[in-house]
């Protein structure tokens, strides 16, 4: 990767909460963060597979955390992608019946500490079925539904980008999409629990 | 009141969209709190909303990974040797002890080494005589053998002549310490050193090196440190730097 520009803790935060788009944040995070973080893993016992895999989450995390108002900036944001991604993997070696003794006791005490981290590992299964049950409800709903919820678009803005007649045929095709997710949701109680953890605490 | 909404569904997506006025919020909010049926119902509709925001996180994060896999500039970062802290503080301990040895090895071999003749051969400057310090001016045999490395004649000048003068008793002892008898030298050089006259400063300095030759260390050391602390003697700069650590070592092997 090329040199980059630093960018201070705060303004990324303000970028990652503002109302525009995250993704030069996210590019950012990727320039500045990725390789130490990659090389957490591949020195236990992660291969360059894995170091991609766990990064994309540890980011996902990170922001979620963010928005929800959980990172309270008493670390730095390389120390808390750090602690991240040491949890994630080390959970997932543990998934994976391997053992980095040294890091066995380390990680104990971790989880005690850092709550709100253990909170995102312990729901990364629930994130990979959200995603399964986001991809069941099909492309329009999806569409809509980040654009409104995750994009904050008007109905008018909405209607502009997709091919619905006006704002009441978005606005009722929103409705149902959104109790669609709501049926599949429920009729998951565990994958329920484990996201109101993980977007609750 | 929004007439449009009619039943508990619709009221909490208003709620959650922000459609509706202050008072209907505070409405929905009062049953809510106080409604078990729509305190759940609002529950499974907040996590599905998070719910979605959190699957927006995670495409916008894709998108940006596919990006930096499409342009291969994610780095292929290597395995490093990691060197855990209790290795580290094995590391430390060793490169510390190693220059513990050598300096152990090195001081010891300074001390083992250590001669009264080399610290008088590091110190010892010949004296010049004929510099103008105040000296008399007539000169005398005793001063021209001196003049002309004639040490013996030196010695053997001073036996005849009765009572010779300070600069030529100065010229004695030097003579007798170019000759390597260092208790000659003193007994001509202490006068000289411990009373007033213009040689004085002189016969104190070359003093303390017959005393370091004649391995008085104790001695030789109060004259050194008189010496060395004070600024304006005309030898206080003389001196090795490491002259009193040498011979505070050469005292203690005695």
């Amino acid at each position: 990767m090329d040199k980059t520009i630093e960018i201070s803790d705060s303004t990324l935060i303000e970028q990652l909460t503002g109302s525009q788009s995250a993704n030069s944040a996210i590019t950012y995070i990727y320039e500045a963060h990725y390789e130490l973080l990659a090389r957490f893993i591949v020195n236990n016992n992660g291969t360059q597979q894995d170091a991609q895999d766990i990064f994309q989450e540890v980011v996902v995390a990170f922001i979620n955390l963010v928005r929800l108002g959980k990172f309270r900036g008493e670390s730095s944001i390389k120390t808390f992608l750090y602690a991240l991604t040491r949890n994630l993997w080390l959970n997932e070696l543990k998934r994976r019946n391997r053992t980095v003794v040294r890091e066995k006791k380390y990680e104990m005490k971790n989880e005690r500490k850092e709550p709100t981290i253990s909170t995102q590992v312990e729901s990364r299964e629930a994130s990979k079925q959200l995603l399964q049950v986001m991809n069941e409800l099909g492309e329009s709903c999806k569409q809509i539904l980040l654009l409104f919820y995750y994009g904050n678009e008007s109905m008018k803005e909405i209607v502009a980008k997709t091919a619905y007649e006006n704002e009441q045929v978005v606005r009722n095709k929103k409705y149902k999409c959104l109790k669609k997710l709501e049926e599949k949701l429920t009729a998951n109680p565990a994958l329920l629990q484990q996201l109101k953890n993980l977007l609750y605490e | 009141m929004n007439e449009g909404l009619h039943d508990k569904d619709q009221w909490l997506l208003a709620y959650i969209d922000g459609e509706l006025s202050a008072e209907e919020q505070k409405m929905v909010e009062e049953k809510i709190n106080t409604e078990a049926d729509w305190k759940e119902a609002a529950e499974k509709l907040f996590v599905t909303v998070k719910g979605i925001q959190y699957f927006g996180i995670s495409q916008e994060v894709a998108a940006v990974h596919q990006q930096f896999l499409q342009k291969g500039t994610l780095p292929a970062v290597q395995k490093t040797k990691v060197i855990s802290f209790p290795n580290m503080g094995r590391l430390f301990i060793g490169v510390a002890a190693c220059a513990l040895f050598i300096f152990l090895g090195v001081t010891a071999y300074q001390f083992y080494n250590l001669s009264p003749d080399k610290v008088f051969t590091e110190n010892f400057v010949a004296y010049q005589p004929g510099v103008s310090r105040g000296v008399e001016k007539q000169e005398t045999s005793i001063k021209t053998a001196y003049e002309n490395g004639r040490y013996s004649d030196v010695v053997d000048l001073s036996k005849r002549s009765p009572t010779p003068q300070h600069e030529d008793r100065f010229y004695v002892g030097l003579s007798y310490l170019q000759q390597n008898d260092a208790a000659s030298a003193i007994t001509w050089l202490q006068p000289l050193a411990e009373a007033i006259n213009p040689l004085q400063q002189d016969a104190q300095f070359y003093l303390s090196l017959a005393l370091i030759k004649n391995k008085d260390y104790s001695k030789a050391l109060t004259w050194v440190q008189k010496i060395k602390d004070d600024e304006h003697h005309l030898y206080h700069d003389q001196y090795a730097k490491n002259i009193v650590s040498q011979l505070k070592m050469l005292r203690w092997r005695q």
